[in-house]
């Protein structure tokens, strides 16, 4: 088993599905269709896996809002969970709402994702440890779908 | 909102959140979602899985508690609540996923080297 030190990070930015995942987003579709009730809105991790396989599997929902949050996000072990820039994402999924995605995060530019301390910056390859920063946003979260749902 | 990542896998298992004057977690909560039996399309389309148990939204799980069986059947015209409820879903396999499979990574490790331990 390899550890921290030998694994070998092969930099699949933003990893994509696989043949085999997109069917298994796919195999989802005939069970949201007849989720009742039918969902209100559908909110991803801007990360393209999370988003695709949304797409996929909420397919034959129609008329539903798709939204992106950046609060969904998986932390960051490897490249893989480091995401695009908000123009990118609206570029290849345009019917879904990035606006809030882009506005939180204006002011990094657009890097909603754990970029690494100021201090020490990224550490692609080696994996970034963001334990400290990760059980703060779970509140968020649920102040996020307090509100969310209560509008 | 700022803050770094809440690790919410798109899950191919289903739970729930339920609001009710306030915010509440876990799978148990959500007296008045309960629903009357399902309908042959449900259980046709419900039976669509991915090679695992037939999916059953929580609304539909029924309690095997007497008490609460009798209170599910009285909700079950009142299903009109402001309680939501979330489908989590979690991503498909990714390249990644395959690359970790042929290459496994002892994720526990990470915090060894980050901590110096």
């Amino acid at each position: 088993m390899c550890t921290a030190s030998d694994f070998v990070d092969p930099l699949f930015y933003d990893t994509r599905l696989t043949k085999k995942g997109a069917e298994q987003a796919a195999s989802l579709a005939p069970v949201t269709r007849f989720l009742d009730p039918a969902p209100e809105v559908i909110i991803a991790s801007p990360l393209h896996r999370a988003m695709t396989t949304a797409d996929l599997a909420f397919g034959s929902c129609q008329g539903i809002k798709k939204e992106t949050c950046a609060l969904m996000r998986e932390r960051v072990f490897h490249a893989s969970d480091v995401g695009r820039h908000p123009d990118a994402i609206e570029a290849d999924f345009p019917d879904w709402c990035v606006k809030a995605l882009r506005e939180e995060h204006a002011e990094k530019d657009g890097v909603w994702w754990y970029a690494g301390d100021t201090d020490g910056g990224d550490n692609l390859g080696a994996a970034v440890s963001v334990s400290g920063v990760v059980q703060e946003p779970v509140e968020e979260v649920r102040v996020y779908f307090y509100l969310r749902t209560g509008k | 909102m700022r803050g770094a990542a809440v690790t919410a896998r798109l899950a191919s298992y289903v739970t729930r959140l339920t609001r009710g004057g306030g915010t509440g977690t876990g799978t148990g909560a959500g007296a008045g979602t309960a629903r009357a039996g399902q309908t042959s399309i449900d259980r046709r389309a419900f039976s669509t899985t991915m090679g695992r148990a037939p999916y059953v939204p929580p609304h539909r799980r029924g309690s095997t508690n007497a008490a609460s069986n009798a209170s599910n059947a009285s909700n079950a015209s009142t299903v009109k609540t402001d309680k939501k409820i979330l489908h989590l879903v979690r991503h498909g396999r990714t390249e990644m996923n395959e690359y970790l499979a042929a290459n496994r990574w002892d994720g526990t490790s990470l915090f060894y080297f980050h901590t110096g331990n």
